[in-house]
């Protein structure tokens, strides 16, 4: 029967007249729609009453089926003038329930139309058979339901009450001798023939000797049963050929079991023969008759209650079972899906994955040798090992094609994983050959079988969960698929995939593959490309780092191992030049930015071929389920199917909860692509540095650059005729000035109000680090010098619908305790801090994230304001990022901290003052901009 | 005897079934102009004719001539009758044993059908179901001259719809009814004649005599509906106590 929804809108549609029995009622629910007979119906809508969340339309039905029952449990039905059975005259109190039941439901427009035709239904439902005689003709407008709707006149036609009458005497009369029966004395009496039962059932026999099989044929046998009691049977013939009470039947018997098999007739045609005969006890059906039993009789005789019986020593149970294979085959037509360029299939490009038909007997599986002789067999009935065996036509139709499609190799996987796919427009279970299974074996246990060693040339020791993460995205690659690497923020997803780079350039296995290992290209946003860049420099020196980005747009002689960085917007306007490389592997980092797989992005993304592809994200992804279809379907095309596809198969059941088991399933598919450890797993906490600090370079935007040059060199050309105090004065505020511009343009130039976003990579960055903060319960502390600036900040959080709070000099005791209360008990996400307002012990250990948006100049107070968040108390590792713009004073400086840390100390011990003693060509060398070459 | 009520006035067409057209056409043999059956299809359709009665051999009607469809008809309401020759009992059997030469002719007949085969099996043993023109023997109270008048032709007309539905109808008017057509087609079946195992003095203790075998058929399909009503309440209400019931 199913799951049938009850809580959404069932639609009613009544069946011609005289058939009321073929209306049917359509429920929906849950993204379904069941539609059924009024036979299947009338039970559910019966037993639906006792649930309380029922659709009004469920609730009317239901409420109809039960008042109509109790009408037809008192006898109260006749025949009608159209052929069919309806219920005699209501009672003044059955109307006034009928009244009241549409009064109940008046979101049902329709209620008063429905419930009479739903009870006159439920009539002619329950009745096993349409009556033989007609009522009279009632005038129209006149129905049961209507007051005094009789079609009664004078005559012998059937008048309705008067039939009801005479049924209830009949019903009376039985229950008499049902309890005269009860009296001892009483078993003496002899059996009287209207004791005997006259209501039959039919079932079908099927009788096959061995010389009518092998001639193709079975006889078809007519068993009939007593309507009430199934174990009181005898067949057809011997009801014909001996008076009936002789084999337990009464005597109207022998008619209603023709009335039987011309209702059978109408559900499998092939009977009409029966109907030729004078006494319709048997027939031979031939193999197509037997062929089309098996297709369609069997099901549609069933619908009518009628079963088919077949006999033990026919073999029954030859089944196709649909088998996931990498069987090769002929390729007939290219394997391309939709507009990606096809990935190399590693699962070993000559042979292709595909579905095929095993057919097994007693689920032993034959050999091909024995589908081939089963295909080629005529006869719906063979001798398959030794045994007579029924192929039904289906069976033997899969037997002849077996090769259901070729699929590509993450079709083929996302079915290994599942268990089951569609095929033929039907879901069905598959049966996952060895050759796959080893595939799949090697997909699950990628992410925690023992892990690769760190690649030899990387210049940094790996913690086990990145071996483990390098361990999983090699081996997915290697195997042609790509994946989502979700980590935690700060868990070092970067240097993961340089390790990768490495491991494939190194391991024999793809070096030396086709197309060897192949160069890396990283798409990111513009804000990060600094932080690729300098890690790359950190980890893995000797690799050749190109960006491809803003002038710099080289692409030729690109060495095999080269990592090529480049942005969004680059791979968008140039991806045709992208996509001319032969790539080992592709990433996207911060991979939400394709999310949307129509944006122009997403799209120009998806033509950029390689061997595989990696997504990384710091955001949890596994919870939108679009948007998680979106990074994988560009990982993996194909694996999730089509959005449209994807839709319907998962997201639909899924976010409706209604079907538990196929969420489950959801992540057995997904969970082998998408890699996501928290920080504050078992195992991954203790191996976290307590903290970690990042440099994140930054590259001037065009107007910054500008500001930047001309404020320079109009501040050096005035230096020179000054006296040294002037002097003095002037280098600071050219210092301060620059400052301000690395920061933000609006912050140099005092705008209040007017554009903030897209003007500097500062905010950029700070944007992309608290969204992933946000996402992961983080909350972040944000320091500058300047209290413009952090007002500044907090405009654009605003408009982000972050939230936010600003801690400067200026705060009250008071308010600034309320603050680290808020931001203590995780109100407020985001702690905008000048630094100057430091010094007075603030704790606020929430934090796990510190970024220092402009630089002191003086590690010893930075530290002080960093050990705001990581001191007694913090229970989760901190990441401290600092921001620097690349080319100007802010990395010059940083450099000279790094080189020479001695003299460093000397100067800058007394901060910036220290600046001003310098000469101005030292000053010039410290504050001109010099871009990158 | 079937007593039908007045047909309300109605349109479309006269019989879609065969048994229906063929027993039109023979209404229109009997017909002398188009002009009568003009006005006669007119009539049928008006809804103002009066209840039908079929009897053995017999068609019964009373008919209002308020248009004055034929002139001189007092107080503007005539009586119809039409007979039809009975089946002989060599007719009657030869019917019966057509009926019974295939179990799903009786079928069809219950079913409200009329199976072509089942007309011509019995044709060719001399039992001509359906009417021609000359059979229908008309008679009206009206004052034409010429029979069938409108009046008669009008009535037959709304028999085609009353034959449609019911093409028993046929055969009572060739004086069988039901009971004794299948009383012959189940003697006809029987491979063996039937002990009558109702024994001496065992009728219905009452007094009431069983009524006919095709009413009962009919009585055993409710009475079966009645108890499958019965079966489902007492199960939900079984299942409601067992949901009641702690623990269960």
């Amino acid at each position: 029967m199913g799951f049938v929804p009850l809580t959404g809108p069932a639609a009613w549609e009544p069946g011609p007249p005289g058939s009321a029995r073929q209306s049917t009622v359509t429920f929906t629910g849950g993204g379904r729609e069941v539609p059924m007979q009024m036979r299947a119906a009338v039970p559910i809508l019966a037993r639906a009453r006792r649930q309380d969340d029922l659709h009004p339309t469920v609730s009317l039905l239901s409420g109809a089926v039960l008042l109509a029952m109790k009408v037809v449990a008192e006898g109260r039905l006749a025949p009608d003038a159209d052929g069919g059975w309806a219920l005699t005259a209501l009672g003044p109190g059955e109307r006034a329930q009928v009244v009241g039941l549409v009064r109940a439901h008046p979101e049902v427009p329709d209620a008063a139309a429905w419930v009479p035709q739903v009870m006159a239904a439920v009539a002619d439902t329950l009745a096993p058979g349409s009556p033989t005689t007609r009522a009279v003709a009632a005038r129209r407008g006149r129905s049961a339901l209507s007051p005094g709707g009789s079609g009664g006149s004078g005559g012998s036609g059937y008048d309705r009450e008067a039939f009801a009458a005479r049924l209830q005497q009949r019903v009376e009369r039985q229950r008499d001798r049902a309890a005269a029966g009860r009296d001892p004395d009483a078993l003496d009496r002899p059996r009287r023939a209207s004791d005997l039962p006259h209501l039959v059932r039919l079932a079908l026999r099927i009788e096959a000797e061995e010389e009518d099989l092998r001639a193709g044929r079975v006889r078809l046998v007519v068993q009939v049963h007593d309507e009430t009691r199934a174990w009181h049977f005898c067949d057809a013939a011997a009801l014909w050929a001996d008076d009936p009470a002789e084999v337990g039947f009464g005597e109207r018997a022998r008619l209603h079991t023709t009335l039987a098999v011309r209702r059978a007739a109408e559900a499998w045609s092939v009977l009409d023969r029966l109907l030729d005969l004078a006494v319709p006890d048997e027939l031979e059906l031939d193999a197509v008759e037997i062929g089309d039993l098996l297709e369609h009789g069997v099901a549609a005789l069933r619908g009518h209650g009628i079963d088919v019986l077949w006999p033990r020593s026919l073999g029954r149970d030859l089944v196709a079972a649909p088998v996931l294979d990498t069987r090769p085959v002929t390729r007939e037509r290219p394997l391309g899906s939709r507009e990606e360029p096809l990935q190399d299939p590693l699962l070993g490009t000559e042979a292709v994955a595909g579905f095929r038909w095993q057919l097994a007997v007693h689920g032993d599986p034959l050999t091909e040798e024995e589908m081939d002789d089963l295909a080629a067999a005529a006869a719906p009935i063979v001798k398959l090992r030794g045994t007579w065996t029924v192929v039904d036509p289906a069976t033997a139709r899969r037997a002849r094609k077996r090769l259901i499609r070729s699929v590509t190799p993450a079709q083929a996987m996302a079915a290994a994983l599942t268990g089951v796919a569609v095929l033929d427009g039907v879901e069905q279970q598959v049966v996952v050959a060895a050759s796959l299974q080893r595939v799949r074996e090697q997909v699950l246990a990628a992410a925690s079988r023992d892990p690769l060693p760190a690649p030899a040339l990387l210049q940094a020791t790996l913690r086990d969960y990145q071996r483990h993460g390098l361990t999983w995205l090699h081996d997915l690659t290697r195997l042609g698929f790509g994946g989502c690497l979700a980590d935690d923020m700060g868990l070092g997803k970067t240097i993961t995939v340089i390790a990768l780079h490495l491991h494939r350039h190194a391991d024999p296995g793809t070096r030396e593959a086709d197309h060897g290992a192949g160069p890396l290209l990283v798409v990111c946003p513009a804000s990060l490309l600094g932080n690729w860049a300098a890690e790359l420099a950190r980890f893995a020196p000797h690799l050749p780092v190109r960006r491809f980005h803003s002038q710099a747009r080289d692409l030729t002689d690109l060495p095999p191992d080269a990592v090529v960085l480049t942005t969004y917007g680059t791979a968008r306007v140039d991806a045709e030049r992208l996509g001319a490389v032969p790539w080992g592997v592709v990433v996207a980092d911060e991979a939400q930015h394709i999310k949307n797989p129509a944006s122009a992005t997403a799209k120009a993304l998806r033509t950029i071929g390689s061997q595989a592809r990696v997504a990384l994200s710091g955001t949890p992804v596994e919870n939108a389920l679009v948007e998680l279809w979106a990074i994988l379907d560009w990982a993996t095309p194909g694996l999730l199917g089509s959005r449209n596809a994807f839709r319907k198969a998962w997201a639909q059941p899924i976010e409706s909860g209604t079907e538990p088991a196929r969420a489950r399933q959801f992540a057995d598919l997904v969970a082998p692509f998408l890699l996501r450890r928290r920080k504050s797993d078992p195992g991954i906490a203790p191996e976290l540095p307590a903290k970690t600090e990042t440099d994140h370079p930054l590259t001037l935007t065009r107007e910054q650059v500008v500001l930047y040059e001309a404020f320079v060199r109009e501040t050096l050309e005035r230096l020179a005729s000054l006296d040294a105090d002037a002097r003095r004065g002037l280098i600071l505020a050219l210092l301060t000035g620059l400052k301000q511009i690395c920061n933000h343009p609006a912050h140099f130039l005092k705008e209040s109000g007017g554009r903030i976003a897209g003007r500097s990579e500062k905010l950029d960055l700070l944007e992309e680090l608290v969204a992933t903060a946000v996402a992961e319960d983080g909350a972040v502390l944000v320091f500058t010098q300047y209290v413009a600036m952090a007002r500044l900040v907090g405009t654009h959080l605003d408009s982000l619908g972050i939230g936010h709070q600003l801690l400067h000099g200026g705060t009250p005791v008071a308010e600034r305790e309320a603050m680290v209360a808020r931001f203590q008990a995780g109100e407020v996400p985001v702690f905008l801090l000048s630094l100057k307002a430091g010094g007075t012990g603030l704790n606020l250990t929430r934090a796990d994230h510190v970024v220092h948006l402009d630089r002191w100049w003086n590690p010893a107070v930075e530290e002080q304001a960093t050990d705001r968040a990581y001191r007694i108390g913090q229970t989760r590792p901190v990441q401290v990022h600092r921001i620097l713009m690349r080319g100007t004073v802010e990395e010059r400086i940083a450099q000279l901290l790094a080189r020479k840390r001695g003299i460093a100390d000397a100067v800058l011990g007394r901060g910036e003052a220290a600046l001003t003693e310098l000469s101005d060509a030292e000053l010039r060398d410290l504050v001109v901009y010099r871009p990158e070459a | 005897m079937r007593a039908f009520p007045p047909i309300e006035a109605r349109r479309g067409a006269w019989g879609r079934t065969w048994w229906a057209k063929a027993w039109l056409r023979g209404v229109e043999e009997a017909a002398f102009s188009d002009t009568d059956l003009t006005l006669a299809r007119r009539l049928a359709r008006s809804g103002v004719i009066g209840g039908i009665v079929v009897g053995p051999g017999q068609v019964v009607a009373a008919v209002p001539d308020r248009r004055g469809i034929v002139t001189g008809a007092s107080r503007g309401l005539v009586t119809v009758e039409v007979r039809v020759p009975a089946f002989d009992d060599e007719a009657r059997a030869a019917f019966a044993e057509a009926a019974a030469a295939a179990s799903g002719r009786v079928a069809a007949l219950l079913g409200g059908e009329l199976p072509h085969d089942l007309v011509e099996a019995a044709e060719e043993l001399g039992a001509e179901l359906v009417p021609y023109g000359t059979e229908l023997e008309c008679r009206c109270t009206c004052v034409g001259w010429l029979d069938p008048c409108p009046h008669a032709l009008a009535v037959l007309c709304q028999v085609t719809w009353l034959v449609e539905h019911e093409p028993l109808l046929l055969l009572l008017l060739r004086g069988v009814d039901r009971e004794e057509l299948l009383d012959r087609v189940a003697a006809l079946t029987a491979r063996r004649a039937p002990d009558v195992p109702v024994l001496p003095g065992v009728g219905w203790e009452e007094g009431e005599p069983e009524a006919a075998a095709d009413l009962e058929t009919d009585l055993d399909l409710a009475e079966a509906a009645l108890h499958a009503a019965r079966d489902l309440l007492a199960q939900l209400a079984a299942e409601e106590h067992r949901e009641e019931a702690p623990g269960g």
